[in-house]
């Protein structure tokens, strides 16, 4: 990066990517929602008015009020203290997702395009075969072998986003592979270790970074999705993906159980989409319309 | 043409292939003894043993996964535990519903993006625009059974036009299409008109219109058929993700399709039907990924696909 | 007026006014297709192997049974002309009704009785049934019309069971015919004959132009849909697809009641729902947990929570449709302290966790209880299980704790002995308690009622105290149809009976 931004002449490029950034409303939009969501996730316990899983037997599927925000469900629980703690099991979906996808993903592109030749021709046909697979077909799929948790359900999502992060890295990979600082460096006596961790994964990371975004999203959706059919969280938990699942039942008596979940996670999912776009609108102008 | 189809389809069977050992591994991927699931953890050695040898789980991996392969390639998927029908026929039961869903689905996304992709990258940064790029982000951030929960709620049960659930004609595939069909209406008027914008830029629209041949002529005949790629480009992208959205659709508004058959044998552990359904889902994505890799190269003959 | 003219208004008026007073207040129509909404399709067209409660269904409508009941549980005969018990309880005497024809044209007599008793006896078949009738040890035909059953003990629930499938005529000739097939081409003797049945789809039944009872049915045709998905049965009824609901979620009855054009009828049923404890596996191999469990739940909350205030809590297999329930038995209440104090005697003070395999239509009740038990100290886990699934695991031991309903018998012996008795043919929580066994084989062999009731009482206070099951609720019997559905009539069973029903011309 340093080197490329020598060649520009002037200011580092990271400089002109956070100034294109902070103009950009659409990336600010998404940094600000990002940003709410992480907070209400980690001072759940502060906002929070109730025990999101404490019952109220007296208080069953009341409408919004002074006392309950955004009213109660059918057993009398705090929907806004739910939708709260909520933000907790998504955050947890849409890091484990990417960490896991991340873990089996990275390597599996760094050897790919590293090595290459027949190693990386099988490494790519493994992924097609993943590939083969419409995502949530697969998920549901694993998390019916592993049974209905919402550990597994995570896990079948990483899996599906492997051929992603792999395919992007890989690509990466190569093109950085034959630059000319490269091979300066190995000709200078570098090992492999030190060029791929020193020269290969730092260009990277701009891309993996937009990725991750696009990925902890729909990490998200596909957590609630899975939820949703009764194939992740269980309750008592309360996840967003859960709580619409409930709120589909009570439509019509009380369309609130389902509204604030549901606009819950379209914020958040928003956001994430909206920072991605904003990220790879500021690090490749070119793209920009 | 037809040397590329033939070469693209022989590559296509060891994925196939591979797919099929994949999907015949659920089974025995199980934690357990598949038998003990099926019987409890009470049953007589006898029990078990009779069980294992009825379904053929007392023979050799190998062999079992010819056997299946071998029936599975003839259109026989087995047999659902639970009701004894052959898992094709449900599977083929199903499927008119799912596919009338879909393909409801892509008309009327296709209703929607083409025009608003369109005007939006010919009248840039205009209020259409605007509204466009809103709904391209809107559309595509909803989670679709919030939209569909919401839709029920407004057309079904406040206005009443329109049933909340079930099948019975076209008419209730209205709502699960319109739910269906929005995020990939989202994606699809993005990438036109950024398609769109990409060509009306290009020197030799300037030269036309600079040769003052009509707008519409110049829209029309080449930045129209060029962005349309960039619109196959997108659907093809999205098939995995729409036939995902299509069990969740199917699972909100109780359809009898082929998405509900899947969540609903898994949930009664009627695995040969699981194992069939996701086969089915796997072959058919591959041979619809397949047919989108030839239109590709169909309509840019620019393009090799290796 | 003058006099004469005075007379003729008034015995015009008389006579108008005899004739609305003798007129049927609602003359019912003959003809038209009643469509029925079920909760799911039929397993079988075979009385002698269902087991499933949603069968009985089509049943009544296709089958004449020896005996009905009626909306008093009075025992009603049918196809039984009269009857007498002789011997203390050891002989019954049955005379048969005369010009009944199964719907193949072949004659219902005493010869056809015999031959579906053997049926249901023989051992070949495995039949459901056997069990039901097991003290019946010998049927005779003493002439055309007369049948005579001896019994190996008296048992007080027989002519009960036979106003269930045991009691159903299956026409000889056509079980001959089709062997193994007949589970699809049922032949009876009932108002309806079989047309046909397509799966998941619907099941069709046409008038018996040669129904024995002249003037019935009213109907041409009724049409069984099933409908697994609670609120899309629901629209359907809303909508006019569907002219009768059978089961609808206690959330769904307020609607029901305040929507137009919709009748609602709610009676006490037989049913009950309840929570089955391994017995043999820990930690509810120790009383003293069970017994936790029983007085952590509180069923009231449950009554008004989940059921919204319809049905009555239930402490008992004997809902309160029935003689034999206990109303003076009070110690059912929740008591968070006397829970902890037998979870301590359990020697599980600090709690313990399992799971309960359920349907997921009753996870909102599930959670309650989950509720409820955190509160003492235990840590419930909830499964959800599709319903083939969930009755598999119960048939084969497979769970911990596992919540499903029963739906219940005319005769209180019908949903207690089975689950009870430690050779009940339903008791999979294996429950063994001598004294149990003692005072149910009395109460069935017992022909005095009011004795009976005291010894039923008894089997409450022992249950409640071995506590093998966890009863919750008595749910409403409720049933929906629409106001141009005439003549039914709603009894505790939960059966549509369609003989009488006619619709008003639209």
């Amino acid at each position: 990066m340093a080197t490329r931004a020598a060649a520009l002449g002037g200011t580092s490029l990271g400089a002109i990517a956070l100034g294109q950034f902070r103009r950009s409303i659409v990336g600010l939009v998404g940094a600000a929602l990002v940003g709410l969501f992480i907070l209400v996730a980690a001072l759940a316990p502060l906002l929070s008015p109730y025990d999101p899983v404490a019952t109220d037997f007296a208080e069953v599927l009341t409408p919004p009020s002074a006392k309950h925000l955004f009213g109660t469900d059918d057993i009398g629980r705090d929907i806004l203290s739910r939708v709260i703690y909520g933000s907790r099991v998504s955050m947890q979906a849409g890091l484990f997702t990417v960490a896991v996808a991340l873990s089996i993903g990275l390597p599996l592109g760094l050897i790919a395009g590293y090595v290459g030749g027949r190693v990386d021709n099988l490494l790519m046909r493994a992924l097609e075969v993943v590939l083969s697979f419409p995502g949530l077909v697969l998920a549901l799929g694993i998390t019916a072998v592993l049974g209905p948790k919402l550990i597994h359900a995570l896990f079948a999502i990483g899996v599906v986003f492997v051929p992603n992060f792999a395919r992007l890295i890989r690509a990466q990979v190569l093109t950085v592979k034959e630059n000319d600082f490269v091979a300066a460096a190995r000709a200078l006596g570098a090992s492999d270790g030190r060029l791929v961790i020193l020269h290969i994964l730092p260009n990277c990371l701009a891309p993996l970074l937009v990725q991750s975004s696009f990925s902890v999203a729909f990490g998200i959706l596909t957590e609630s999705a899975l939820s949703f059919l009764g194939m992740g969280t269980q309750p008592p938990t309360p996840s967003w993906g859960i709580m619409l699942s409930m709120g589909r039942g009570y439509l019509e008596q009380a369309p609130w159980l389902g509204a604030f979940p549901g606009a819950a996670i379209f914020l958040t999912v928003l956001g994430f989409n909206l920072l991605g776009d904003g990220i790879r609108d500021a690090l490749d102008p070119r793209l920009k319309t | 043409m037809l040397q590329l189809i033939g070469r693209r389809l022989l590559a296509t069977l060891p994925l196939l292939l591979a797919v099929s050992v994949v999907v015949f591994s659920f089974i025995h991927m199980l934690p357990g003894d598949p038998a003990v699931l099926f019987l409890g953890e009470e049953a007589t050695p006898d029990n078990l043993a009779r069980f294992r040898a009825k379904l053929g789980f007392d023979r050799p991996l190998v062999v079992q996964y010819g056997d299946w392969l071998g029936h599975a390639v003839r259109g026989d998927l087995g047999r659902s535990i639970r009701t004894n029908q052959p898992v094709t026929q449900a599977i083929v039961e199903r499927l008119p519903v799912t596919l009338r869903l879909i393909g409801m689905a892509m008309l009327i996304s296709l209703c929607i993006a083409l025009p608003l992709g369109i005007i939006s990258a010919v009248k840039r940064n205009s209020g259409v625009d605007l509204a466009s790029t809103f709904f391209a982000l809107f559309g595509f951030s909803t989670p679709n059974f919030w939209l569909g929960l919401i839709l029920i709620y407004v057309f079904a049960l406040v206005l009443r036009w329109l049933p909340p659930s079930g099948f019975d004609g076209t008419r209730s595939l209205i709502l699960p299409a319109i739910t269906l069909g929005t995020a990939l209406a989202a994606l699809v008027t993005r990438q036109l008109r950024s398609g769109m914008l990409e060509v009306l830029r290009q020197d030799y629209v300037r030269t036309a219109q600079a040769k003052g041949l009509a707008d519409r002529l110049v829209i029309g005949k080449h930045a129209l058929k060029n962005a349309l790629i960039s619109v196959v480009t997108v659907i093809g992208l999205q098939i995995g993700a729409l036939l995902g959205n299509t069990i969740i659709t199917e699972s909100l508004f109780a359809l009898p399709g082929v998405g509900r058959l899947m969540i609903d044998s898994v949930f009664s552990r009627d695995f040969f039907v699981v194992q069939g359904v996701i086969l089915f889902l796997a072959v058919g994505y591959v041979v619809a990924n397949l047919v989108v890799d030839i239109l590709y190269s169909y309509l840019d003959p620019r393009i090799r696909v290796h | 007026m003058a006099g004469w003219r005075r007379m003729v208004l008034l015995g015009v008026l008389a006579s108008v006014g005899f004739w609305l007073a003798t007129a049927p207040a609602d003359a019912q129509v003959r003809g038209g297709t009643l469509r029925i909404g079920m909760d799911a399709d039929n397993t079988t067209m075979d009385p002698h192997l269902s087991t499933a409660a949603v069968d009985r269904q089509v049943y009544n409508n296709v089958y004449g049974k020896l005996f009905d009941i009626d909306a008093k549980f009075g025992i009603v005969p049918q196809l039984v002309q009269s009857w007498e018990v002789k011997s203390g309880g050891l002989l019954y005497v049955f005379k048969l009704r005369r010009g009944v024809k199964f719907h193949d044209g072949t004659d219902f007599n005493a010869d056809i009785v015999k031959w579906n008793f053997d049926r249901m006896r023989d051992p070949a078949l495995a039949s459901p049934r056997r069990s039901e009738i097991a003290p019946v040890k010998d049927v005779k035909v003493v002439d055309p019309y007369t049948v005579e059953l001896a019994l190996a003990a008296p048992y007080a629930p027989l002519l009960s069971v036979l106003t269930d499938r045991a009691g159903m005529m299956v026409s000889k000739a056509a079980v001959e015919k089709y062997k193994d097939d007949y589970a699809r081409n049922p032949v009876g003797t009932g108002p309806f004959r079989f047309v046909e049945w397509v799966k998941d789809d619907h099941l069709t039944i046409k008038r018996f132009d040669g129904y024995w009872e002249k003037g019935l049915p009213y109907l041409d045709e009724v049409i069984y849909r099933p409908i697994p998905d609670q609120s899309v049965r629901f629209t359907a009824m809303r909508t006019g697809q569907i002219d009768f609901m059978h089961q609808i979620a206690p959330k769904d009855v307020a609607a029901a009641k305040a929507e137009k054009g919709l009748k609602v009828s709610e009676i006490p049923s037989l049913w009950w729902q309840g929570i089955h404890l391994n017995n043999q596996v820990a930690p509810f191999t120790s009383k003293p947990i069970r017994q936790a469990i029983w007085y952590a739940v509180d069923r009231t909350v449950i009554q008004r929570v989940a059921y919204q205030g319809l049905g009555t809590p239930a402490w008992s297999p004997f809902p309160s449709s029935m003689w034999a329930q206990d109303t003076d038995f009070s110690d059912w209440r929740r008591d968070p302290a006397k829970a902890k104090a037998k979870l301590a005697e359990g020697g599980m003070a600090n709690g313990f966790s399992f799971t309960v395999k359920g349907l997921p239509a009753q996870v909102q009740e599930l959670q309650i209880i989950q509720a409820q038990l955190k509160d003492v100290g235990m840590d419930m886990k909830i499964e959800q299980l599709e319903f083939g699934k969930l009755l598999a695991d119960l048939n084969s031991h497979n769970f911990v704790a596992l919540r499903i309903g029963w739906s219940g018998r005319p005769d209180p012996d019908g949903n207690a002995h089975a689950f009870l008795h430690s050779k009940g043919g339903l008791n999979r929580v294996r429950y063994s308690n001598p004294k149990m066994d003692e005072l149910l084989d009395a109460a069935r062999s017992e022909g005095d009622q009011a004795k009976r009731k005291a010894l039923y009482a008894q089997v409450t206070r022992i249950a409640a105290e071995d506590a093998p099951y966890i009863w919750i609720h008595h749910d409403a019997e409720v049933k929906v149809w629409g106001e141009h559905v005439k003549g039914f009539e709603h009894i505790s069973d939960g059966m549509i009976r369609v003989k009488g029903v006619s619709l008003d011309k639209k």
